[in-house]
């Protein structure tokens, strides 16, 4: 079980306040190399299931655990260790530090986590060769010797360097919060496709948040929230 | 981590610079006036030493104290040469330096005295004076200089001064008939003896033998040559310097003089008097240093200001931190390595700012207000008032830091900006 399943939430509710349930969720299990859609409109509890996904808050009562680990169990610390492990993240848009090259940016998860680090020295040989091999796959070869400031870059390109920072050192979980949102639909669609096809190379189980449902197709399962959360229903 | 610390810094350099150079600037200012502070009191309290009592006609020991040694202000009254003489005849009298006042050259006063003032006068720890150049006076006429005195007016050897009666840059009334030859320039030493110029006593009685009242008596007119040929014996002296045979005796010769008979006299102890000075003067020096604290308070709250803007416009980038793994922990110490740098690099660039200061106008300031600031280490004031700087830039920190703890805290991976 442990082998396969990559995140199971349990009896989960979170609040703001006691009397406030945002999020209500019974069951939901998510196999590894999955690659989930999730759906809902606006104050569905999106941000709260990605915020208790990636460990920055607890439930109040109820489990999420990650790759067998249940979240509760870690101290804050532990958890912020077990993100930077295990999880890659991407926001909606500015998800590069200006100041930071192309490469320093991607290679960013392997200073803050030895695991990601050790695996990509491992895969690649060494940090620059997974950064370059990265840069290639998402179609950003260009920039490979070409350290240009990242505020050049278009948003697009953006947001692949950030899916790229994302991916390396093959973390199990890949948590995207509406990364095309800024994107128009060329370069929208090239994003998804090289974004699908990444995480599948990677056998990472990518959990996709958006309201734009023409995406959700290419997805194996979609989870409509609405429906999850009985939360969202009654308030 | 450090890395990415001085990135970011250098990312917002505009506005980080304009912290650092206010900042470093009030550092200096509060570097130079403890140093100034510092050496003025040094070179306060090495103005005399190794006098025992300085004796004068009756006033207030400050005001003694403060013509007698620092030449300034007026003498109430002189003394007689008959009382001076009696006193100096004392058993437990080892030496004495008579000091006559009231005469100036180009500003600087002239000191009517004896060779005993080169052979006991005493500054700073107990040094005697030296001669750069020459030898102290020995013919009627001859003048010895002050290092400043020759050095501010560019007089050499066997140059010719005449001097003023009176005091004052203008003076209309010169002992011209009566020029003095430079026989002698005294090394530096620090202290006010620098900005006077020496003469013999019985120099002072001929240049005045032919004056009565500040104005020369009319029709008598003495010259140079004829006035060696008479009785040059001062009748009166402005103050004496008195050293004992032993210290033991000092209470015992201080009220003896204090209750002399035939005139008002006052002994003062130049210590006593010294600090009783300083403790007057030590208040400005209070209410500099204090002023120069709120000016480093005033730009930590510069710094408090700029980093608490940035750090609404850096949200995001603490957001994009935290999702790649940095704990709020760490975002703290990110934020608080920041000020604390800020105040490491402001407090080396003030003391830097400070040497220069204190190198370049090192001799301008000697030479306009006698003051003699020295290029040594840093005192241990200095130091104190460093820490508590990196201490309260430390604090200053805490206030951004704990602010974007609970920022990552609220905001988690989806920030609100």
């Amino acid at each position: 079980m442990t082998q396969t399943c990559s995140v199971s939430l349990n009896q989960l509710v979170f609040s703001w306040k006691k009397t406030n349930t945002l999020l209500n969720i019974d069951s939901l299990t998510l196999h590894k190399g999955e690659q989930v859609f999730v759906q809902g409109p606006s104050g569905s509890g999106k941000s709260t299931l990605l915020n208790l996904l990636g460990g920055v808050v607890l439930p109040h009562s109820g489990e999420v655990s990650l790759l067998g680990t249940p979240l509760s169990t870690l101290s804050q610390r532990k958890r912020d260790r077990f993100r930077a492990d295990h999880i890659g993240v991407l926001f909606q848009q500015f998800n590069l530090l200006p100041y930071l090259s192309v490469c320093d940016n991607l290679l960013l998860p392997c200073q803050f986590s030895k695991l990601r680090r050790a695996r990509t020295l491992e895969e690649y040989g060494s940090l620059n060769a997974g950064a370059h091999a990265l840069l290639e796959a998402l179609d950003l070869a260009e920039y490979i010797h070409h350290p240009r400031p990242v505020s050049q870059l278009s948003i697009g390109q953006q947001q692949r360097v950030a899916a790229a920072r994302a991916l390396i050192g093959a973390p199990e979980i890949l948590l995207a919060d509406e990364p095309t949102s800024a994107l128009d639909a060329d370069t929208r669609h090239r994003f998804m496709s090289l974004l699908l096809e990444q995480s599948r190379q990677h056998n990472t189980t990518l959990i996709f948040v958006s309201h734009d449902l023409e995406l959700r197709h290419p997805f194996d399962r979609v989870i409509d929230l609405k429906t999850l959360n009985p939360a969202y229903r009654v308030n | 981590m450090l890395k990415l610390a001085l990135l970011s810094i250098w990312n917002r350099r505009g506005t980080i610079f304009l912290t650092l150079l206010t900042l470093s600037i009030s550092v200096t200012l509060l570097m130079g006036v403890e140093k100034l502070r510092h050496d003025t009191k040094q070179s306060f309290f090495n103005t005399v030493s190794g006098t025992d009592l300085i004796v004068g006609a009756r006033s207030g020991s400050l005001p003694l104290l403060l013509y007698s040694v620092f030449g300034i202000g007026q003498p109430t009254n002189n003394i007689r040469w008959s009382s001076y003489q009696q006193i100096a005849s004392q058993e437990a009298v080892a030496w004495t330096i008579p000091i006559t006042l009231g005469d100036s050259h180009q500003g600087f006063k002239v000191i009517g005295t004896e060779n005993s003032f080169y052979e006991h006068f005493k500054f700073g720890r107990q040094q005697s004076l030296s001669m750069a150049e020459g030898h102290f006076f020995d013919d009627l006429f001859d003048v010895v200089l002050g290092a400043e005195v020759a050095r501010a007016l560019g007089y050499q050897l066997d140059d010719a001064v005449v001097i003023a009666h009176g005091l004052g840059r203008g003076s209309f009334a010169q002992h011209q008939d009566k020029p003095f030859k430079v026989s002698g320039i005294l090394n530096a030493t620090g202290t006010p003896i620098d900005r006077n110029l020496f003469i013999s006593l019985a120099a002072w009685e001929a240049i005045h033998i032919d004056w009565r009242a500040g104005t020369r008596i009319p029709g008598m007119n003495l010259d140079a040559d004829a006035v060696k040929a008479r009785d040059l014996t001062p009748k009166e002296l402005t103050a004496f310097m008195v050293g004992l045979q032993s210290p033991m005796a000092t209470f015992h010769m201080q009220r003896a003089i204090n209750t002399y008979r035939t005139e008002p006299l006052q002994a003062i102890l130049p210590g006593v008097a010294l600090q009783e000075l300083w403790q007057v003067l030590s208040i400005a020096e209070k209410s500099l240093l204090i002023v120069s604290a709120c000016v480093i308070f005033a730009s930590l709250t510069g710094m408090l200001g700029i980093l608490l803007t940035s750090l609404n416009e850096r949200r995001r980038e603490l957001a994009i931190l935290r999702a790649v793994g940095a704990g709020p922990l760490r975002i703290m110490v990110l934020l608080l390595s920041e000020s604390v740098f800020l105040t490491l690099l402001a407090s080396a660039l003030g003391v830097g700012m400070m040497y220069l200061l204190v190198f370049s106008f090192q001799d301008w300031i000697a030479l306009e207000y006698g003051v003699f600031l020295t290029l040594n280490g840093l005192t241990p004031e200095q130091v104190r008032l460093l820490l508590w700087i990196q201490l309260a830039g430390l604090i200053t920190g805490l206030i951004p830091a704990i602010k974007a703890y609970y920022y990552t805290l609220i905001d988690g991976l989806t920030p609100k900006i």
